[in-house]
């Protein structure tokens, strides 16, 4: 599966670099997020409890970053465990490109579960890691243009990811 | 689906009925079979329904003991991973576990793998081999792995708490630490060079790889024909969903140092010796109780490792442990059904003559080899119910990391006949022929009963095109034409389907039936088969109450306590009625020798003076009579209880055949497919009561419209995780979704056993899958479609309906 998407944010490229290597920022923006610890070098612990279709869980897991090149782009990848309702991992290249004083922010992710998740969310999960990724940038967004956030963040259509459970 | 109970013009009052002929009976067994012949058939309401529908049904987790505690399995969320260790600490912590147990701890214990000999046995039974002809490897089935998970959903430790929720909550404690490994779900994949290996002792997956048929001849015989046809299908995943999830409480005591098991199956006689070798015991050291059984279809038939593990923990806390499965495990770990790769070939001459045929099959077994039971029946049956001289047959079976199969309804009949009724259905689209002038044609015909078929199997008996043209008359296929228009002014599409099928009913060939004579004047029957709703409380009542002339109220059916039922192969493969009611005749013939032998000493008369009628035994020629209660108890203080044992074991094989028609209409807008009609004929050799049999009958049909329509275990083969694991994403049939249905009995009686029984019930499913997705492709023909995946879902429907319509205006323009 994956998803894409793109947004126009109201700041700097360099402002947006700062924040999406900012642990707090990230904390305060991986939805469902209960605590990020560690260091952008050696990579974040984490805790995070989301709801896919009827499975609730909370996920205790690794984030963290690759190929990075600043202040352009970098890999975010994360796997979590989430005891018997099973795994999720995932990732996403972001870039970050300069458009008139303002930054373009693009993203392909990939994500996969396992376990349970799988076997009962599964025509879920597309729309779900969708939400949550848009939740993530929107939060990142918002941060970086807090002025005037709902109007900074403008969505492109993403690509619709192909349900994979009609295309067998 | 209220349909007629009345029994088939074909199958009565016609030559057919004649009694197979045995000059070889004894006296008894004249009598038992003539009293039979009389009187069975009558379609009488189930003994047992009265019971379930008022809750006094005993289901396994319906059962419970003091003290007991309750298991809760660790499952595997990867397809196939190393486990490299197993942190049980935090679990054992928890409130209220009392253990927490792994595959090293099995190993320590010394604990055996489930032996689930997988290969059949019988003498009629296709052989399966190694490549090369060796013994094949099965993959050894321990209740945990040690070493690695090899599908999603597999225990990899088992917790033991107090409550059920507090065992739940500690196996998510269970830290196992796996190495993830390359893994391979999908049939045709795992056999392919590269494929991962789920064993290291079988590097290419593919364990099973036999050949059978005259290959020389059936390569002339292709070189020479006029027409060749060929075709490749996929039978999909399905699973059985009965609808009590499995269950089973273990209790060891101390004292005895016996072993209980409460558990539903298909038999509890091999449960009980097969669960005796996994945990190294005499088997008299382990009781199976095995009462009521909420749905089988295959899925239970052969041992699950929660079975052991409840027995195993049980001695290990010193208390009874329960384990129940959710729906959610039940989707993900019963036994489940299909998935084969057939490839056929069909050789014809330009009259539309079969000369040869030519299959590859490929089964999907799952991460261990559980049974190859669908892979070998449906071995012998790829001819299906046509006379083609010669046949080849490479039958193969694959690992995949995916959920173990079993025989599921009906086991590879359906896939066969899938196979051989889309082929031929194919070859006359393509060639020109008429569908059924073409299969009247070849089909197998009365006068060369009994036939060999060119893989060797001896169908025993049938009048298939009699069947065929019932069918047809049931179904008012003349007057189809009408009803397409109709549906055509409706804006729908009406489209019909045919099959025909013959299957093969083996099973496992030993049966043992003890008969007594209460002092309460009620007569006691102990029988190792074990219904799951097939109502063998009445219909095996109805047979012995028949052979020994007493009402049928006072014949009790007793079965599934390996304590008092010491020997039977439970129930599959359509074996019950033929093998219970073959040897309770014997039973019954034994019961009124040692009669007639008790009344002649009664009467001070000789043996050969004793007649026995209407559940009297008389004196010839005087008016003394006795009967068979009064004598029981008149004589057991001298003789003992009025009581036999017989043992029976039967081998040859049964042939029950059929055709079966149905109409859908499609929605040409949505894709939407509607059963508007079903019509069976099924000839079941003689039927015992024909309202059970029409029950089965119309179950069966559910299930394989089920496969055809909704049904599967869609696994993600990217990431390997099955994802139906609920009802939200595994469609089902339903009363609301079928028609009703309009079934007829074909009786032609079987010469391979005294009753002349072949099966009923799994013939509604064989040819179900073929005949469904035959009408819908019939209704799609003005679009051009010739060929569809099953479930033939809206959306598959829709997308063939579209791509079809989308490749004929690029030809276009």
């Amino acid at each position: 599966m994956d998803l894409k998407g793109e947004y126009r944010i109201a700041a700097p490229r360099e402002h947006v670099w700062a924040l999406i290597n900012d642990p707090q920022a990230l904390r305060e923006c991986i939805p469902g997020c209960n605590s990020l610890e560690g260091s952008l070098e050696d990579g974040f612990t984490a805790r995070v409890t989301t709801k896919i279709g009827p499975v609730k869980a909370t996920f205790e897991g690794e984030v963290t970053l690759s190929n990075v090149i600043a202040p352009e782009s970098y890999t975010i990848s994360g796997a979590g465990k989430g005891g018997i309702a099973g795994f999720a991992k995932g990732g996403a290249d972001v870039n970050l490109a300069d458009a008139d004083g303002e930054t373009v922010l693009t993203y392909v992710a990939k994500a996969q579960v396992g376990g349970k998740l799988a076997q009962l969310g599964s025509r879920l999960i597309d729309s779900t890691a969708k939400k949550l990724a848009d939740e993530f940038f929107a939060s990142l967004a918002a941060r970086a243009a807090p002025a005037d956030a709902a109007a900074a963040v403008i969505e492109t259509p993403a690509e619709r990811p192909k349900a994979r459970w009609f295309s067998r | 689906m209220g349909s007629p109970l009345h029994k088939s013009a074909t199958g009565l009052g016609t030559a057919v009925l004649e009694k197979p002929e045995a000059t070889d009976l004894s006296p008894e067994m004249k009598l038992v079979r003539d009293a039979l012949f009389r009187h069975v058939g009558k379609p009488l309401p189930r003994k047992e329904d009265g019971r379930l529908i008022t809750g006094k049904g005993r289901f396994s987790d319906d059962f419970s003991l003091p003290g007991q505690t309750f298991a809760a399995m660790v499952r595997s969320p990867y397809p196939h991973a190393r486990i490299l260790g197993i942190d049980t600490s935090e679990a054992l912590a928890s409130p209220g576990v009392l253990t927490v147990l792994t595959g090293a701890d099995l190993l320590a214990d010394g604990l055996e793998p489930i032996p689930h000999n997988p290969v059949p046995s019988t003498k009629f039974d296709v052989k399966l081999t190694a490549a090369g002809g060796g013994i094949p490897f099965t993959g050894p089935h321990y209740l945990l792995p040690a070493d690695k998970a090899r599908h999603v959903g597999e225990a990899v430790a088992v917790v033991v708490a107090e409550t059920a929720a507090q065992a739940a909550d500690a196996a998510e404690k269970v830290f196992v630490d796996y190495e993830e490994l390359p893994h391979v779900t999908e049939t045709a994949k795992a056999a392919l060079p590269g494929a991962p290996a789920v064993w290291d002792e079988v590097p290419d997956n593919v364990f099973i790889d036999s050949s059978f048929g005259d290959e020389a001849a059936t390569k002339t015989a292709f070189a020479a024909a006029d027409h060749v046809v060929k075709a490749e299908f996929h039978i999909g995943r399905v699973t059985a969903v009965p609808i009590e999830p499995r269950s089973s409480l273990g209790h060891f005591d101390p004292e005895t140092g016996r072993y209980t098991l409460y558990a539903g199956s298909g038999g509890a006689v091999r449960q009980k010796g097969e669960l005796a070798k996994v945990l190294g015991i005499e088997p008299k050291d382990l009781r199976v109780l095995s009462y009521d059984v909420g749905g089988n279809f295959g899925a239970r038939n052969r041992v699950y490792v929660e079975f052991g593990l409840v027995l195993w923990a049980s001695k290990k806390v010193g208390r009874p442990v329960k384990y129940t499965a959710t729906r959610s495990e039940a989707f993900l770990t019963d036994y489940q059904g299909r998935d084969l790769i057939t490839k056929v070939e069909l050789a014809l001459d330009r009259e539309g003559t079969f000369l040869a045929m030519r299959a590859d099959n490929l089964s999907n077994v799952g991460g261990r080899c559980v049974s190859l039971s669908p892979l070998s029946k449906g071995s012998g049956l790829i001819t299906g119910s046509y006379h083609i001289p010669v046949a080849t047959l490479r039958a193969r079976a694959v690992f995949t990391n995916t959920m173990c199969t079993q025989a599921y309804r009906s086991s590879g009949r359906p896939e066969v006949t899938y196979a051989i009724e889309r082929l031929v259905e194919k070859a006359a689209r393509e060639l020109g022929f008429d569908k059924l002038e073409l299969r009247r044609r070849n089909l197998v015909s009365p006068h060369m009963m009994p036939y060999t078929n060119a893989v060797g199997s001896i169908y025993d008996s049938g009048e298939y095109e009699k069947n065929m043209d019932r069918a047809l008359e049931l179904a008012d296929w003349d007057g189809f034409e009408v009803r397409r228009e109709e549906a055509a002014g409706r804006g729908k599409l009406l489209g019909r389907g045919f099959a025909n099928y013959v299957e093969s009913s083996i099973g496992s060939p030993k049966e043992r039936a003890e008969i007594e004579i209460k002092q309460d004047g009620t007569v006691e029957v102990v029988i190792g088969t074990q219904p799951s709703g097939q109502g063998h409380e009445t219909s095996f009542a109805q047979v012995v109450a028949d052979m020994i002339q007493v009402p049928v109220e006072k014949v009790w059916i007793v079965l599934g306590d390996t304590d008092i039922v010491s020997v039977g192969g439970g129930s599959h493969s359509g074996r019950s009625m033929r093998h219970a009611g073959t040897v309770m005749a014997m039973a019954s013939a034994d019961l009124l020798k040692e009669g007639r032998r008790r009344a002649a000493e009664h009467f001070s008369a000789d043996f050969d003076a004793i007649d026995f009628e209407s559940g009297h035994f008389k004196l010839r020629g005087t008016n003394q009579t006795i009967d068979i209660f009064t004598l029981g108890n008149l004589t057991r203080e001298k003789d003992g209880p009025l009581r036999v044992a017989r043992d029976n074991e039967m081998h040859t094989p049964v042939f029950p055949n059929g055709a079966a028609i149905c109409e859908v209409e499609v929605d040409p807008e949505t894709g939407h497919v509607l059963i508007t009609s079903y019509a069976t004929v099924d000839d079941v050799g003689r039927c015992i009561n024909p309202l059970i049999v029409h029950g089965q009958t119309h179950g069966g049909i559910a299930q394989g419209v089920g496969q055809a329509m909704w049904e599967l275990c869609a696994v993600d083969a990217s990431s390997g995780q099955p994802l139906a694991g609920s009802f939200m994403d595994y469609g089902m049939p339903r009363s609301d979704n079928m028609p009703s249905f309009k079934c007829e009995i074909a009786e032609v009686i079987s010469p391979t056993n005294p009753l002349g029984i072949k099966a009923g019930g799994e013939g509604g499913t064989t040819p179900a899958l073929a005949t469904v997705v035959n009408a819908v492709l019939d209704a799609l023909k003005d679009y051009g479609v010739t060929d569809i995946d099953m479930p033939v879902t809206p959306h598959a429907v829709w997308r063939a309906i579209h791509q079809s319509k989308g490749e004929r205006d690029a030809r276009a323009s």
